[in-house]
């Protein structure tokens, strides 16, 4: 608790730390609330001007524009029929039949103080978590590392997405262009192709861009028949009496926002398992213990509180797999594990050995803590009138610059033309996993995650008398190595179970 | 091949490029140079890419075994999977183009003109991409864009902005970012 006291202290000390905070809650939220531009590609676009910020600005930006973000999709969700982000999904079947009854500003309320009590839920399991297992995960050496990295590239690639091997292959892309450059042991060039510029490696930048913004700016020209992103008609926030939420339906929503909550939470501790996943979880559940299911999708304030919750406590316990074990379970984990590098802060369990890194850390939580309740209070009062500026953007004039920004931002990263190549590139590999279900966010975690892991092997196997065999022989490598391809195989069986029980057995999503 | 169902004709084309990728990174694998090292920089790029030779004929195998287990409905279904955005039903070829033609005539006038006679003229392009005829807009959004763009990442992010190769015009952006 006195740490978290003098992360407060040390966020309070720091003005531009404080500035960004605001800034971020602000701009996640509109990020998110925009239809098809996720928290990840804004912090994409965003992420050179952290290179030129101080360490906590920097992470503090970012991290609280994960964290609006998730709640900005509400917004999109609940006004216009559209997840602003995949993790509102499930907030538009009760957000959007209260809006067309003229309830929108109930329904945005509740889910402002669901994502509220999801959040803070979240953010105290992480700063109270990440301590506790840290303390158990830094005697790891390179052998469990390698275990754990093997782990979570399977766990990540069988349960992201729609399809397991697609998944994988996903992972193993990234993994691969991660390794472009030189080799950090033997310092031989990799994979170069003649490129010098090459040698320094893939950058973070220009590869997150092409894979999250240009991809979506490419399906976004191909829907420009609309000249509005959204309807116009339906936005009614003037009537007080249909859009106040009342103490008898807080009441009525507060265990359900606890209990998504806490599922929420515990889906976010999975690296891999998002907020997508965390709402229609928490949505199915509530559903399920409801005395009138019936009336879930008709347009009621539990439908948006138990999603909403959920997929806000996601945000908080998706960082203890990074802060613990040095591997991100989201992608803006993995976004922000670039950051940490940028400023020379090793990520993993020692992040809270040193007194500068531990008062950073809690520095980071603080302004996660501050964020949640700006964002919160910006939505409350600012929803409607931010859904309302959306409305009113013409996506042929927005996504235009959307896309000069991305450019910008990817030669900014290096100062490097060559970036904005790879850049491109990437836009339409992205485009093309998107079209054909693999994973982005596998792809991407796997990128940041690949040359550790490939180190720590040939660490283990420097170190080891018997080989590859050490994996096996050691019991902690072994137990996560077990846990990582039990993973896969049951979510394997599963998928072929979904088929077989489907009707048309159509589809081949294994 | 009339007996596939269009989502069994996209796996076996996504197979095709896996293959294909898998194929090029082991070519690129092949070339390190492998080292006295028992496990040296080789190793893991290779075993990537044979993995993912494996898998993408995997999807084919098992794409193929649930097209011939479907209940008989296996000619072109499109419909079926128009509403998940799976597959290329939904696409517009020419649009994709577009944006990724102005991404690669930025980079070309980037290097012919410098940073801000490129973002001029692709801020320009991709507007009409996006549908926009109307010449007010299109005129004033790119000049003030570019304008904007030209003082926030050469003047207040301080960013380097290099001479074009057939004609310079760094003396007057400078005007812009202040520097």
């Amino acid at each position: 608790m006195l740490d978290l006291l003098g992360g407060f202290a040390h966020l309070f000390s720091d003005f531009d730390a404080v500035f960004f905070v605001f800034l971020a809650a602000l701009v996640g939220i509109v990020a998110g609330a925009l239809p098809g531009l996720t928290a990840a590609a804004a912090i994409a676009m965003l992420l050179p001007l952290s290179f030129h910020l101080d360490a906590l600005p920097a992470l503090a930006f970012l991290y609280v524009i994960g964290k609006s973000g998730r709640y900005g999709g509400s917004i999109a969700a609940i006004l216009f029929n559209t997840p602003g982000t995949a993790a509102s999904a499930a907030t538009m079947q009760d957000g959007y039949p209260m809006t067309v009854r003229g309830e929108a500003g109930k329904a945005l309320k509740t889910a402002t103080i669901a994502s509220i009590i999801g959040d803070y839920i979240g953010e105290f399991i992480l700063i109270f978590g990440a301590v506790f297992i840290a303390s158990y995960t830094k005697t790891f050496g390179p052998t469990e590392y390698f275990a754990i990295y093997v782990m979570a590239f399977i766990v990540i690639g069988s349960v992201v997405g729609k399809s397991v091997i697609k998944g994988i292959l996903s992972t193993l892309l990234g993994g691969f262009v991660a390794l472009v450059g030189l080799d950090t042991i033997t310092n031989a060039p990799r994979m170069t192709m003649g490129f010098n510029e090459l040698e320094e490696g893939m950058a973070l930048v220009p590869l997150l861009i092409g894979v999250f913004v240009i991809s979506e700016v490419i399906i976004q020209a191909e829907k420009t028949a609309k000249d509005t992103l959204v309807g116009l008609g339906e936005i009614d926030t003037g009537n007080p009496g249909a859009n106040h939420l009342t103490w008898v339906e807080f009441k009525r929503c507060f265990p359900i926002m606890i209990r998504s909550s806490f599922i929420g939470a515990f889906i976010g501790m999975m690296p891999g398992l998002g907020s997508s996943v965390a709402c229609f979880v928490a949505y199915g559940e509530e559903k399920r213990r409801s005395k009138n299911p019936e009336d879930w999708g008709t347009g009621i304030v539990e439908g948006i509180a138990a999603p909403e919750s959920s997929n806000n406590a996601v945000s908080g316990p998706s960082m203890i797999p990074l802060l613990t074990l040095g591997i991100p379970g989201s992608t803006v984990a993995a976004i922000l594990i670039g950051v940490f590098l940028i400023h020379g802060i090793q990520v993993g369990p020692s992040i809270f050995d040193t007194p500068q890194s531990r008062e950073l850390i809690y520095a980071l939580f603080a302004a996660g803590l501050l964020g949640i309740a700006v964002y919160g209070v910006m939505g409350y009062w600012g929803g409607p009138f931010i859904g309302r500026m959306i409305s009113y953007l013409p996506p042929r004039v927005l996504y235009p610059f959307i896309f000069l920004t991305s450019i910008a931002a990817s030669y900014s990263s290096r100062a490097s033309i060559l970036d904005v190549g790879i850049a491109l590139i990437f836009g339409i590999v992205g485009y093309g996993m998107r079209r054909t279900e693999f994973s982005a966010a596998a792809f991407v975690i796997a990128f940041v995650l690949a040359n550790n892991m490939e180190e720590s092997f040939r660490q283990a196997l420097l170190l080891s008398d018997d080989g590859i065999l050490i994996f096996v022989k050691e019991p902690v490598a072994l137990a996560f190595l077990v846990i990582g391809f039990g993973v896969m195989i049951y979510r394997s069986i599963s998928v072929v179970r979904q088929k077989r029980k489907q009707s048309d057995g159509n589809g081949s999503n294994f | 091949m009339s007996t596939l169902s269009y989502r069994t004709k996209i796996e076996l084309g996504v197979t095709a490029v896996v293959v294909v990728a898998g194929l090029f990174f082991a070519f690129l694998a092949w070339e390190i140079n492998p080292r006295s090292h028992e496990i040296g920089p080789r190793a893991v790029p290779m075993f990537i890419a044979t993995t993912m030779i494996l898998l993408g004929i995997l999807i084919s195998f098992v794409a193929l075994k649930f097209n011939s287990n479907g209940n008989g409905n296996s000619s072109d279904d499109v419909d079926a999977y128009e509403e998940d955005d799976y597959g290329f039903t939904n696409s517009n070829i020419s649009r994709v183009f577009s944006v990724i033609g102005c991404g690669i005539i930025y980079i070309i006038l980037f290097i012919a003109f410098g940073y801000f006679l490129a973002t001029l003229a692709s801020l320009f392009l991709i507007m009409i991409a996006f549908g926009n005829r109307n010449p007010r807009t299109l005129i004033l959004v790119p000049v003030i864009g570019t304008g904007v763009y030209q003082y926030v990442f050469m003047g207040l992010m301080g960013l380097h902005d290099p001479a074009g190769e057939l004609l310079d015009v760094t003396a007057l952006t400078n005007l812009i970012s202040g520097n």
